[in-house]
């Protein structure tokens, strides 16, 4: 199989040639699947929380203004 | 790429992308580092003289723990190489494969910059600037300059291991205080008597990684004496709390009950030949030769040392436990 075969591009000097797809592909073992899943969960969560923690700090940080102002 | 077509061309590296679970990447965040900093840091927040909304300081401590454990995960990414081949340290998470290089810089990058941006947003810009600091001195000066340079990497780098009470101590009052320096301060002074025990008897392991710790650079016999003449100052540095009023009688008789045996330790450390027999064959953490057992004691001891120190506080200052010392204090 040639480079042309696969992306019908000709490869020249500056072309885009990472950009386009090649047809080809990684097989992942269920284990790896099963690990990147897990870590895909964990990001999330980790996202989640951290979205969590703002609005938290923002209401606590909210009510302490008002208490103030209504105290002044 | 020849990696992605064929990973098995290159398994190492294919597998550290695609095989590494959340665990790896929390085991770089140095969980037992994390938890000594966590508590110091509670110390700190708890014994301020400015009570902090408690959801608050949770919020603080948890951006303080992320950001120790980011600056944990800089250290183990610079170091792959120097922990490859220490034993004590080549089942961490990229020396055995599991995680790459660049993935724990990313995490550790991340990492740190929101834990910055969510100190700023619990607590105060102060607290947030000593976090980022700690980072930096941790990852950056200690790290990648001073581990490699010099005898005295961890005397100065401990600077960065002793900011967590400080910054618990500024996240609830806003600025540094005498207090905050002298908890600063018995950390500074505690890690080089508690890091140069363990390098003793793990001598053979820095020398074999090329890191110029004290038993290596200057020989067990110098390191014994310095670390009785730090844990000394250390034990009298330690009383300082109790003058300005911040220890009351209970941090006063713990602090001179556990001094009095860290100097006994250390004692026992500098009339030993800790340190001349190499490193122990096991690489577990506490595995030692039999002369080296005065220095595997101090080490363990200079753990439950400090963490009865700021217990103390913590018990003074967070369960009405405090008593003023007669005659002293504010």
């Amino acid at each position: 199989m040639t480079e042309q075969d696969k992306t019908g591009v000709e490869q020249t000097p500056f072309g885009g040639r990472e950009g386009i797809p090649t047809g080809e592909s990684v097989k992942l073992t269920p284990e790896q699947e099963a690990a990147r899943k897990r870590r895909n969960v964990a990001i999330g969560l980790s996202l989640l929380g951290f979205c969590a923690l703002v609005f938290v700090v923002t209401v606590v940080r909210l009510t302490q203004n008002f208490a103030q102002g209504a105290a002044s | 790429m020849d990696t992605l077509t064929h990973p098995e061309s290159h398994p190492a590296e294919g597998e550290a992308v695609i095989a590494a679970s959340p665990r790896d990447f929390f085991d770089l965040m140095k969980p037992r580092v994390m938890t000594l900093v966590v508590f110091t840091a509670c110390a700190g927040l708890v014994a301020a003289p400015v009570a902090m909304d408690p959801v608050l300081a949770v919020i603080a401590i948890l951006s303080l723990a992320v950001g120790a454990g980011a600056a944990g995960a800089l250290n183990m990414a610079y170091d792959a190489d120097i922990d490859a081949t220490m034993q004590r340290t080549r089942k961490r998470p990229i020396p055995r494969g599991a995680v790459r290089v660049a993935d724990a810089y990313a995490m550790g990058v991340i990492a740190s910059i929101l834990s910055v941006l969510m100190m700023a947003l619990a607590s105060n810009y102060v607290a947030a600037g000593l976090l980022a600091f700690s980072i930096f001195f941790y990852a950056v000066v200690y790290t990648m300059y001073l581990k490699r340079s010099t005898p005295q990497n961890i005397v100065i780098g401990g600077a960065a291991g002793a900011f967590p009470p400080m910054i618990g101590w500024v996240a609830a009052t806003g600025h540094i205080s005498v207090d905050a320096i002298i908890l600063f301060m018995i950390i500074f002074l505690w890690t080089p008597p508690h890091s140069w025990a363990l390098a003793l008897y793990k001598c053979g392991d820095y020398a074999a990684a090329g890191v110029p710790m004290m038993p290596v650079a200057k020989g067990p016999k110098s390191t014994r004496l310095q670390i009785l003449l730090y844990s000394i100052v250390l034990v009298v540095f330690a009383g300082a709390p109790v003058l300005t009023g911040l220890g009351g009688i209970g941090y006063a008789l713990t602090s001179i009950g556990g001094g009095l045996l860290f100097l006994l330790l250390a004692w026992r450390v500098y009339n030993s030949r800790a340190g001349e027999a190499g490193s122990a064959e096991e690489g577990a953490l506490y595995a030692v030769r039999a002369g080296d057992k005065a220095a595997r004691d101090l080490f363990a001891y200079s753990i439950g040392y400090l963490t009865v120190l700021f217990a103390a506080l913590i018990a003074e200052h967070g369960f009405g436990a405090y008593v003023a010392v007669p005659g002293v204090g504010v």
